[in-house]
């Protein structure tokens, strides 16, 4: 659980920093840092999992949409989707387990 | 409300803070005008955004969730805006972000914005109220007017407010829209490139008004000035006589050797840069003008112009002036040290308007004269034929070496067709256009027979106008081989007592100048202790404040300041950005102060001499 949660807040943050760079269209943070998100976030699936937690289709969806994003240089969308659609769902995770972001 | 109401509205809004855009968008019919794969929508915090679909993509131009929040993050992002600051914008999006910074701005803070899709920006005209809009913004549509973009960025950004300027994209617009992007960054691009070559071109030249001013003060006591032949038509030269002014624009030769027949039928006024081509078809004018500081002196390396009566400036380049044996009759630009002199012994010597190039000068003289029939000719204040001068590759200014759009500018030529012009011939062409317009009692032909069309003249071959205008016989070349100089014997020697005396006036300007060093150095100590004293701080202010007053009334410190321009770019190019508390303010003014004066001190250790060289 302590992993899940680590993962988890680890997530959260690369989500603050994407959103930080979109803000600033600087292009290769955007990429670099929206590619270790889809990096973690698959390395804490099966956490979650083992966790007895479900996997919204919803976060596979949002995380789709963030590469669609990111690939044509969409800053906006990127913002929208990091902070409003992924971060929502991984504070949600956070919370189930019992725990809150620090 | 509708989007027509809205429409109006917003129309109404371009009107008062844009009229030259607003001229552009009444071409259009906007009311019926439908956008294509633009659409609104509002936000999660209700706020009214744009979307587009370009690229099999849909693009948002703001947060669908928070749009106020994410302007305001991405304005924080920009630090501080200078009072002086020049803001330009690729994309206006739904206009929140302008407003953001508009609203964090300084009313003096000018924004200009290149917005490169006429569909977003009617779709926001039909919806979005703009009314936040005012006289500060500046906004220039791909296709619409994206030509004033470069005159909106030429106008408002100096070399003393280049450093705070910011060159700012609406997210997602470079993404969205990349070769209008790479348009607005190569225009910023040249834009600044221009100020540079206009700076350096400012420093440049005044080095050379110094030069001329100081050096050509010898010729001010035998010569005229342009006063004694003020409104002389009508009286001593006949009433219906013509003037015709002879510039070197390419349509020159289509009809130079027309002049040949109008000896003594016209007042022949040859611009320096025409004599060549006079000359080539044996004409010779009545009077030269010249006014170039830098002139090149290759131009009058003909014998035949020395005799030739000339019209200068005292800052028009000396080697000229010194080779020219015949009459000079100065105009004031009041750059030169005559404005104060001539005045002071109680002749008339006033600032004559004459525009900024020569055949603006001779105009602006041939209207002092009082001729009321003024015909130009090889005014084509365009590059007719790709070309500038009537000789070939004679005198390209940088513009004809700069491979670009961006300078360039169409206008109406006098076919009602478009020709290309660049901004300093625009520049002329409206001083023309103003002037003719305000004189209409005089008759302007325009008989250069190509060109830009100069609204308010009329429009004839020069065959035509000599025919119909040149029926009189009269000697202009005697007439102005016959004005006296200014000045009789008696005035004479006291002209000279009082250039000689010049020196001993710039000797006064340095012992100034080192008081306000000292001043200066003074007030730095007091601000640098650690807590200034107040009273001591004002008092010093004040007497800074006196020996500048003094030193900036005099005509030897705007003589000297020609030389001290490259100087001045240095310690105003950082002039706008301002510290973070009074106190370092103060001392930034007074360590900018401390610059100067010893500039000028210095400075005047090399004018002295060169004074003193130039009046013995």
């Amino acid at each position: 659980m302590k992993e899940l949660k680590v993962l988890l807040q680890e997530c959260i943050t690369l989500t603050d920093e994407i959103y930080n760079a979109a803000l600033i269209e600087d292009r290769n943070q955007i990429r670099s840092k929206s590619a270790q998100l889809i990096h973690r976030l698959n390395d804490s699936f099966p956490i979650i999992i083992e966790a007895g937690l479900k996997i919204s289709p919803v976060i596979l969806e949002r995380t789709e949409k963030l590469l669609g994003a990111t690939e044509v240089g969409d800053s906006i969308g990127t913002m929208d989707i990091v902070r409003f659609e992924i971060k929502s769902i991984l504070e949600e995770y956070l919370e189930s387990i019992g725990e809150t972001f620090e | 409300m509708n989007d027509n109401n809205l429409l109006i509205e917003n129309l109404e809004v371009i009107k008062n803070c844009d009229k030259l855009l607003y001229d552009e968008l009444v071409k259009y019919d906007l009311e019926s005008y439908e956008v294509e794969n633009v659409e609104t929508e509002l936000s999660v915090d209700n706020i009214k955004i744009v979307k587009a679909f370009i690229n099999q993509f849909e693009w948002y131009f703001n947060s669908k969730y928070q749009a106020k929040n994410a302007v305001k993050e991405w304005a924080d992002t920009l630090g501080k805006i200078e009072s002086t600051a020049v803001i330009c914008m690729f994309g206006m999006g739904n206009g929140l972000y302008l407003k953001e910074i508009m609203d964090r701005s300084y009313q003096s803070v000018i924004f200009i914005i290149y917005e490169p899709s006429i569909q977003i920006f009617l779709k926001v005209m039909k919806e979005i109220d703009l009314s936040f809009l005012d006289e500060r913004v500046y906004i220039s549509i791909d296709g619409i007017n994206d030509n004033y973009f470069d005159a909106y960025f030429q106008t408002f950004t100096t070399y003393s407010n280049l450093s705070v300027c910011k060159y700012l994209c609406h997210p997602n617009y470079f993404e969205c829209f990349k070769e209008a992007g790479k348009r607005y960054l190569q225009k910023v691009k040249r834009g600044i490139e221009v100020l540079e070559a206009y700076t350096n071109s400012d420093i440049r030249l005044s080095e050379a008004y110094y030069r001329n001013s100081i050096y050509n003060l010898k010729f001010l006591p035998d010569s005229s000035i342009l006063e004694q032949i003020q409104k002389v038509v009508g009286t001593s030269i006949p009433n219906d006589f013509p003037a015709i002014i002879v510039s070197a624009g390419p349509s020159l030769k289509k009809n130079i050797k027309e002049l040949k027949r109008v000896k003594n039928k016209a007042f022949l006024i040859g611009t320096d840069t025409a004599l060549k081509g006079l000359f080539e078809e044996s004409i010779i004018p009545d009077v030269i003008v010249t006014i170039d500081s830098n002139k090149n002196p290759k131009k009058f390396e003909d014998p035949r112009t020395d005799l030739i009566p000339m019209v200068c400036f005292e800052t028009s380049q000396n080697v000229i002036l010194e080779k020219h044996k015949g009459k000079k009759i100065f105009m004031n630009d009041t750059f030169g040290f005559g404005d104060e002199i001539f005045n002071k012994m109680g002749f008339t010597y006033r600032y004559w308007s004459g525009g900024s190039s020569v055949a603006t000068n001779a105009y602006a003289m041939a209207m002092a004269m009082g001729f009321r029939t003024i015909i130009l000719v090889g005014q084509d204040l365009a590059y007719t034929n790709n070309e500038r001068h009537y000789e070939k590759g004679l005198g390209n200014s940088f513009y004809d070496n700069m491979n670009n759009d961006s300078i360039f500018i169409q206008v109406e030529d006098v076919n009602g067709e478009k020709i290309t012009t660049s901004k300093d011939f625009k520049i002329y062409l409206d001083w023309f256009e103003t002037e003719i317009s305000l004189h209409e009692e005089i008759d302007t032909i325009d008989a250069t027979e190509g060109g830009a069309k100069i609204h308010g003249s009329r429009i004839l071959s020069l065959k035509e106008a000599i025919d119909a205008k040149c029926t009189i016989e009269f000697n202009m070349e005697e007439y102005m081989k016959n004005i006296p100089p200014l000045l009789n014997q008696e005035k004479r020697r006291e002209l000279s007592k009082l250039i000689r005396d010049i020196p001993k006036q710039f000797e006064t300007l340095s012992e100034d100048a080192d008081k306000g060093f000292q001043l200066y150095k003074e007030l730095i100590l007091e601000l640098e202790t650690e807590k200034p004293d107040r009273k001591k701080l004002l008092k010093i202010s004040k007497e800074i404040g006196e020996i500048t007053d003094k030193i900036e009334i005099t005509k030897t410190y705007k003589v000297a300041q020609h030389k001290l321009k490259a100087i001045e770019y240095i310690a105003l190019s950082n002039l706008g950005i301002s510290a973070d508390d009074a106190t370092e303010d103060a001392l930034e003014v007074a360590k900018r102060g401390i610059v100067m004066m010893d500039s000028l001190r210095q400075a005047l250790e090399t004018i002295i001499p060169q004074v003193k060289q130039a009046v013995e």
